[in-house]
C-alpha cells in the first residue's frame, strides 16, 4: 500500500461518510462514493504532478462534477445529490480553518496567506463545477440533435 | 436514452382546468420552492422549479428571486390577474433524500400527475420521511472524520482518534440543542469536537494531534458552502453567492474560536 493509495481509499471512505451525513438514499451511497473516488484519484495524482493548488483542484472538481451529472442521470436524481459528497474531499476546509485560527492568534501574514489559498481553491472548484455543467448542456444538445435526426430519417 | 428523458411541462399546455386563482397557484408553487430551499437546494433550482410550476398552470409571466433565506415570486395570469408572495426561510440543512423527493414531486406537478390540491399532503409526508434510522448518521460522522484525518496525511491511529471525536460532533448534531443562535451553536459544536480530539490524543490514541484536529474540523467547517458561494458568484447569482460567502467566513471564524478556546482550556497545544 503506497501512501497515494491509502489517501485515495481514505477519500473514498470519507465521501461515503458525507453521503450519510447529507442523508442520501442508501442505494445512492455507492454511486456517490464512486464519484468521490474518481475525483480523489484525479486530485491526488495531479497534486503529485503539479506543485500549485489551482490546476489539481480545478480538474478534480471538473471530474467530480461531471461524474455527478452522469450519476444523476442514471439515478434520476438532482445533480446536487452526488455533487456535494463528490467534491467534499478537497473543499478548502483546512485552509479556511487555518486562516481564521491564525487571524484570531494575530498571525496576520499567515492568515492572509491561507485566506488567499482558500480563495484560490474555491475559485478553482467553482470553475470546475461550472465547466462541467456547461459541458453537460452541450453534450445533451448534441445528443438530442443526433436522436432527432435519426427519428426524422425513420419517418 | 429516450426512455430516461425527463418530462418537462410545456408552457403551452395549460393544466389549469379547474380555474385556480393566481394566489392559490403561486402559494402552492412557493410551498414546493420553500421546502426545496429548506432541504438545501440551490437558489437557481428554486427559481427554475417555481417558474415551471407556475407556467404549467397558466401563468404568462413569472418572476422569481431566491436567496438562501428568502423567496420572492410574482405571477401574471392570462386573464390579467396578478399575485405576489414572499417566503422567509430561517433554517436550511442538507437533506438530499428529501430534496430528491420534492424535486420529483415538482416534476409530477408539472406533468399533471399530482393535482395541485394534493401538494400539501405530499410535502408533509416527504418532510416527515427519513432515508434510514437517524442514528446511522452517527456512523457517517465517524467514518467521515476518520477518513479525512487519513486523507490529509495522518496515520491509521490518527484516523481512529478523529473518528472518536467525530462521534461526539455528530452526536451533538443529532440532538439539536436549542441555542437560539446558529453562531453560538457552531462555537459549542467545535468546542466539543476539539476537546474530544485533545482528550483522545492525551489518552494515547493517535500520533499527530494536528491531523486528528483537521479530520474533526472538516465536519464543522463550511468549506463546501465556500465552494458553493464561489460557484454561485461565477454563475451570476451575485447576491446569494455573497450571502453564502459571508456566512461561510463567519462560521469559519466561530469554528476557529471554538477550537482555540478548547485548546486554551486544555493547556496550549499548538495546532
Amino acid at each position: 500500500m503506497t501512501p497515494v493509495m491509502i489517501k485515495i481509499i481514505a477519500g473514498f471512505i470519507s465521501t461515503i461518510g458525507f453521503a450519510i451525513l447529507f442523508r442520501l438514499k442508501p442505494t445512492h451511497w455507492i454511486l456517490a462514493g464512486i464519484d468521490g473516488l474518481l475525483a480523489c484519484i484525479c486530485y491526488v495524482v495531479l497534486l503529485d504532478v503539479f506543485d500549485d493548488a489551482f490546476l489539481p483542484n480545478l480538474l478534480a472538481a471538473f471530474v467530480g462534477a461531471l461524474g455527478a451529472e452522469f450519476f444523476a442521470r442514471i439515478a434520476k436524481a438532482p445533480t446536487t445529490v452526488f455533487l456535494l459528497p463528490g467534491i467534499i474531499a478537497f473543499v478548502p476546509g483546512g485552509s479556511l480553518y487555518y486562516s481564521m485560527s491564525n487571524l484570531l492568534n494575530s498571525n496576520y501574514i499567515e492568515a492572509g496567506h491561507y485566506l488567499l489559498l482558500t480563495a484560490e481553491v474555491a475559485i478553482a472548484i467553482g470553475g470546475g463545477i461550472i465547466a462541467a455543467s456547461i459541458l453537460r448542456i452541450i453534450i445533451f444538445k448534441v445528443v438530442d440533435a443526433i436522436i432527432g435526426k435519426f427519428k426524422r430519417k425513420k419517418n | 436514452m429516450k426512455k430516461r428523458k425527463i418530462k418537462v411541462a410545456k408552457p403551452v399546455a395549460c393544466l389549469n382546468e379547474q380555474g385556480f386563482s393566481a394566489e392559490y397557484i403561486l402559494c402552492k408553487a412557493l410551498d414546493i420552492g420553500e421546502n426545496l430551499l429548506k432541504c438545501g437546494g440551490e437558489p437557481h433550482r428554486i427559481e427554475d422549479t417555481v417558474t415551471r410550476i407556475c407556467s404549467a398552470y397558466g401563468s404568462v409571466h413569472t418572476d422569481v428571486f431566491a436567496l438562501p433565506s428568502l423567496v420572492i415570486a410574482g405571477v401574471r395570469m392570462k386573464d390579467g390577474t396578478t399575485a405576489t408572495q414572499v417566503r422567509r426561510v430561517y433554517k436550511t440543512a442538507n437533506n438530499m433524500y428529501r430534496l430528491d423527493k420534492i424535486n420529483n414531486l415538482s416534476r409530477n406537478v408539472c406533468c399533471g400527475t399530482v393535482p395541485l390540491e394534493d401538494i400539501d399532503k405530499n410535502i408533509q409526508d416527504i418532510m416527515a420521511s427519513r432515508p434510514f434510522n437517524r442514528y446511522l448518521a452517527l456512523l457517517g460522522g465517524v467514518i467521515a472524520a476518520g477518513g479525512f484525518a487519513v486523507f490529509f496525511g495522518g496515520t491509521i491511529y490518527d484516523g481512529l482518534a478523529a473518528a472518536v471525536a467525530g462521534l461526539f460532533v455528530s452526536a451533538l448534531n443529532l440532538h439539536k440543542i436549542k441555542f437560539g443562535n446558529q453562531m453560538l451553536y457552531t462555537v459549542a459544536v467545535s468546542f466539543v469536537g476539539a476537546l474530544a480530539g485533545l482528550v483522545v490524543h492525551r489518552l494515547g490514541l493517535g500520533d499527530n494531534i494536528d491531523m486528528i484536529m483537521i479530520g474533526t474540523i472538516m465536519l464543522v467547517i463550511p468549506g463546501l458552502s465556500f465552494g458553493n458561494a464561489v460557484r454561485d458568484l461565477l454563475f451570476g447569482d451575485t447576491i446569494s453567492g455573497l450571502i453564502q460567502f459571508v456566512q461561510a467566513i463567519m462560521t469559519a471564524v466561530m469554528v476557529a474560536f471554538g477550537f482555540i478556546v478548547a485548546i486554551m482550556v486544555f493547556g496550549g497545544v499548538a495546532v
